[in-house]
């Protein structure tokens, strides 16, 4: 009874741990400076999934650009079913990539042709639509 | 062990356990000591919802000091607010502020080989944070000694700064100190605008000319974010100041030409008071 009644309390501890740690910013720091390779920081956004409200399936962000500037952009959503789709596009608002094809695909690399704000949209996976545990994040780096 | 006492050890392991998270963000945070008021969480939090599913993301100011520098911005001596100044700077307005013109200035003197200055605009830098309770930035990664000990080499001068603006960019954002990023970037914005414009006026350089008005995009979302904290006074003043550099700014994008000198000597004029006030504000 002693034991079982640890094991519980270790076990609901540790979720709750492991939900926060998905939008943690040691998470994020961590990812970022896996995925960012030689492209040094340029910023990073972060939310849990359910900040967004439970019917929501698109996620969008803006981020600026300058022209003749590269850029990598690093998709870092965390705790889903599925890996996100997302999709980048351009100061016009013409699609410049896509994982859908290739889901694996985590980051997309470009030199802006002009300045303005890119559109970066993640598309959720409905199963995870409900969910606590999910963390929408991305990070932009350049060269 | 009896049930009273079972109960007591599973709730210590589940406070400390769900407590980690909330004690982390306070303690970084640091709302209470840095006078900020309670109050700016929430209206943080009422922010982000109004734009978009995330908050506009700004670029960062040691990104935009090294395409000023592609671009031809030489290093000129004096220019930059004296390291000296960091620990005049007394409320949390002035340090956000101050903190976000000594990144430009020490982005600056890093990208012009000027180690020594660097190394002052290092430390002022982290006067400042501390000051606004960000010591975890420099803290996490022991990053004074290793800046000093990369002296010269440029390149890992550049990584130390990155690492610096993402724990940094990250920590605000999880501490939802919006404010605090957003004067911060203010500043920045503010100092390269001076020393580009303080340049052009001695020296047309169409390069130059082109990276500053491509600043106008940037300007825009950050008067739109300040716009949140209107009903206090330094920030209204503040907005007031940047909506009428963008006025000019405005003007020099546009088409038409005719007016485009006048508007320029305009513009360094607005920049110039808008950079001093705030450097001479304590």
């Amino acid at each position: 009874m002693k034991k079982i009644f640890f094991i519980l309390t270790i076990a609901i501890a540790s979720f709750g741990q492991s939900a926060f740690a998905q939008c943690s910013d040691k998470t994020i720091k961590k990812l970022c400076k896996e995925g960012l390779g030689t492209y040094i920081f340029e910023s990073a956004a972060f939310k849990p999934l359910s900040a967004f409200g439970a019917k929501k399936n698109l996620v969008e962000a803006a981020f600026s650009v300058y022209s003749q500037e590269s850029y990598r952009v690093l998709n870092l959503c965390q705790g889903f079913s599925d890996v996100v789709e997302f999709a980048i596009y351009d100061t016009d608002h013409n699609l410049l990539f896509s994982n859908k094809s290739d889901k694996s695909v985590k980051f997309y690399d470009f030199v802006a042709q002009k300045s303005g704000d890119f559109t970066i949209e993640f598309k959720i996976p409905p199963a995870d639509m409900k969910s606590t545990s999910c963390c929408v994040a991305f990070a932009i780096g350049y060269k | 062990m009896n049930f009273k006492s079972r109960l007591a050890t599973a709730g210590i392991i589940l406070s400390v356990a769900f407590g980690c998270n909330q004690n982390t963000d306070k303690d970084t945070s640091g709302l209470d000591s840095t006078g900020a008021d309670s109050s700016m969480t929430a209206r943080d939090a009422e922010a982000e919802t109004k734009t978009q599913d995330f908050i506009q993301s700004l670029p960062s100011p040691i990104h935009v000091a090294r395409i000023f520098q592609r671009a031809g911005l030489k290093y000129i001596s004096g220019i930059t607010n004296p390291a000296a100044n960091s620990s005049k700077y007394m409320s949390p307005y002035s340090k956000s502020i101050n903190l976000g013109i000594y990144t430009t200035d020490l982005s600056y003197c890093t990208f012009n080989d000027q180690s020594q200055e660097a190394i002052s605009y290092f430390k002022a830098v982290k006067t400042l944070t501390d000051g606004l309770n960000l010591t975890s930035i420099f803290e996490s990664t022991n990053m004074v000694p290793r800046f000093e000990r990369n002296i010269g080499n440029k390149d890992s001068l550049v990584t130390l700064m990155a690492t610096m603006s993402m724990e940094s960019d990250i920590l605000l954002k999880q501490t939802s100190r919006l404010d605090i990023a957003y004067l911060s970037f203010a500043g920045a914005w503010i100092e390269s605008a001076y020393i580009a414009t303080q340049m052009l006026k001695n020296k047309r350089n169409p390069d130059i000319l082109k990276r500053l008005l491509d600043q106008n995009n940037s300007l825009g979302k950050l008067i739109a974010l300040l716009k949140d904290y209107d009903d206090k006074q330094e920030f209204d003043a503040l907005i007031a100041s940047l909506s009428d550099v963008k006025t000019s700014l405005d003007v020099l994008n546009s088409e038409n030409t005719t007016t485009h000198e006048e508007e320029f000597k305009k513009l360094v004029t607005k920049v110039e008071k808008l950079r001093n006030d705030r450097v001479n504000d304590n």
